[in-house]
């Protein structure tokens, strides 16, 4: 019979990459903070796989680890010629529009903040409650109403630069 | 939900879908250990320009490339500016603790869209005590160890970088492979055990594990690592007319190893240094005069510098003339593939 972890591990390590991955906009260093994650979890399993909500203290893990890893880093990615291209590119041509606006939205997305990009995957991908998120990130609940409010107003208002360009 | 909330959700489930196969992160974790991690610790001894060269030069070509190809073409001649100093730090190690520069170099773009790279050895003794890459790590690392190290690199040679790039040397064999191989030239053949390189003398293409061997390589040479840093030169050199020759699907294919190893300040005007350099840019290289090797009390053997000098070289260097005499391992735009040790 498998352990817990590795039961744990066969049901959400799908889950928690493509979310690391959407935090960090990045697949490789996604990879390696969940990877990390994973096996410091591991070594306390004991004690995370007891708990009411494994999976919600091992999301914290990632994020912490994201978070605490841009903290030793330079201050932020330079923008992949992907990320260029998308902002140089007004979307064109009928069948691409969607396709290109969305490019666009994760171009714009990728330049947030790394709290309110945390806190926007969070609310939209994972579909989680304030308080969820508040935990995740350690903060209160106010503060996650707000970092999603400043992140949507920038994404809003980025739009609108797009469209006069 | 609005529009903008909808497109917020495919936008973020689209680069959710960029996850890697969790396959590769379970065979890690049945292995107890941390591949990427290690494999960035050995490959990172090459530290290395490469990368550097790679920030400097392979984004604003693939960047000027999408330009060209895309209708804002238009807007390519508005990013002309004055010069930028960039500050190039290839790091020796991921993000663990102990993290140092193995590769300094100030990077500067010109306005007229040429390209100069100015070496200065990790082994520069910048007072009795300490080397030049003690600075990054004294500092705390991260976004204060580069202005920290800018600064001691302007105290010695009166130029004041005004961005910084850091990048960490993970995936250099793959990278080397992916463009195809890199033309250096050695005026001897050489055979080292320790960074296994094992390369004739002549021009050659090198690739993959030699490649990374071609860089790492400072035993057995008579300069040690000012040698090395004339290798990484002399690659950076090969790197970019290869990209400069290599067609634009090429080139985005390595944007994934980019991305994930390079870093800059936040202000760093990527998309601004791309308008202005194009596949023309010519790449001249060159290292900061040095005076032999001292010893210092507690921090070993440490490369003399004399400032007067050191600031003479540097303005001369940057001053736009060709690479002056005096210098290590200058490498001149003139000569494709100039020989090395």
């Amino acid at each position: 019979m498998p352990d817990g972890f590795d039961q744990f591990v066969t049901d959400r390590l799908d889950r928690l990459l493509r979310y690391a991955t959407a935090m960090t906009c990045d697949r490789y260093l996604a990879q390696d903070i969940v990877q990390e994650a994973l096996l410091r979890a591991q070594r306390r399993w004991g004690r995370i796989g007891a708990m009411d909500a494994p999976y919600l203290y091992v999301q914290r893990m990632v994020t912490n680890e994201y978070l605490s890893w841009w903290r030793r880093r330079a201050s932020r990615d330079v923008a992949s010629p992907a990320t260029t291209i998308a902002a140089l590119t007004p979307p064109v041509g009928d069948p691409a529009v969607h396709h290109a606006e969305r490019d666009a939205m994760r171009a714009r997305i990728a330049q947030l903040p790394r709290k309110q990009r945390a806190a926007l995957v969070l609310r939209y991908y994972e579909d989680r409650s304030d308080a969820e998120i508040a935990e995740v990130l350690k903060c209160t609940a106010g503060t996650v109403r707000s970092h999603i409010s400043r992140a949507l107003k920038t994404l809003r208002a980025d739009n609108r630069v797009m469209e006069v360009l | 939900m609005t529009n903008d909330e909808m497109l917020i959700r495919e936008a973020i489930g689209e680069e959710a879908g960029q996850a890697v196969d969790p396959g590769t992160v379970l065979a890690a974790l049945h292995g107890g250990r941390k591949p990427r991690r290690s494999r960035g610790l050995a490959v990172a001894i090459a530290g290395v320009a490469v990368t550097a060269g790679i920030a400097g030069v392979m984004i604003p070509l693939t960047a000027s490339r999408g330009d060209e190809a895309g209708p804002a073409a238009a807007n390519a001649a508005t990013g002309a500016q004055g010069e930028q100093t960039i500050l190039v730090l290839g790091l020796d190690k991921l993000v663990d603790e102990g993290q140092r520069p193995d590769s300094i170099m100030l990077l500067r773009a010109g306005a007229d869209g040429s390209f100069r790279a100015l070496s200065v050895p990790r082994d520069s003794r910048i007072d009795p005590e300490s080397k030049l890459n003690m600075a990054y790590l004294k500092a705390g690392g991260g976004d204060k160890g580069a202005q920290a190290t800018a600064a001691e690199v302007e105290k010695l040679t009166g130029v004041r970088a005004q961005h910084y790039v850091t990048v960490a040397m993970t995936d250099f064999p793959e990278l080397s492979t992916a463009v195809g191989g890199v033309e250096v030239c050695l005026k001897k053949a050489v055979n080292d055990q320790l960074s296994g390189a094992n390369l004739p003398a002549g021009k050659q293409t090198v690739s993959g594990e030699q490649a990374l061997a071609f860089l790492r390589q400072r035993r057995g040479l008579p300069n040690g690592d000012l040698d090395r840093i004339a290798r990484h030169q002399a690659f950076l050199r090969g790197l970019a007319a290869r990209l400069a020759t290599l067609e634009p699907a090429k080139l985005t294919a390595l944007v994934d190893t980019v991305k994930r190893t390079v870093h800059t300040d936040a202000a760093l005007d990527v998309l601004g240094l791309a308008r202005r350099l194009t596949s023309q840019s010519g790449l001249t290289a060159a290292t900061i005069p040095t005076d032999g090797s001292v010893d210092t009390p507690s921090a070993g053997q440490a490369l003399a510098v004399d400032p007067v000098k050191v600031r003479k070289f540097t303005t001369e260097f940057f001053g736009n003339g060709p690479a002056p005499a005096g210098g290590g391992a200058p490498n001149g735009t003139d000569t494709r593939t100039p020989c090395v040790n």
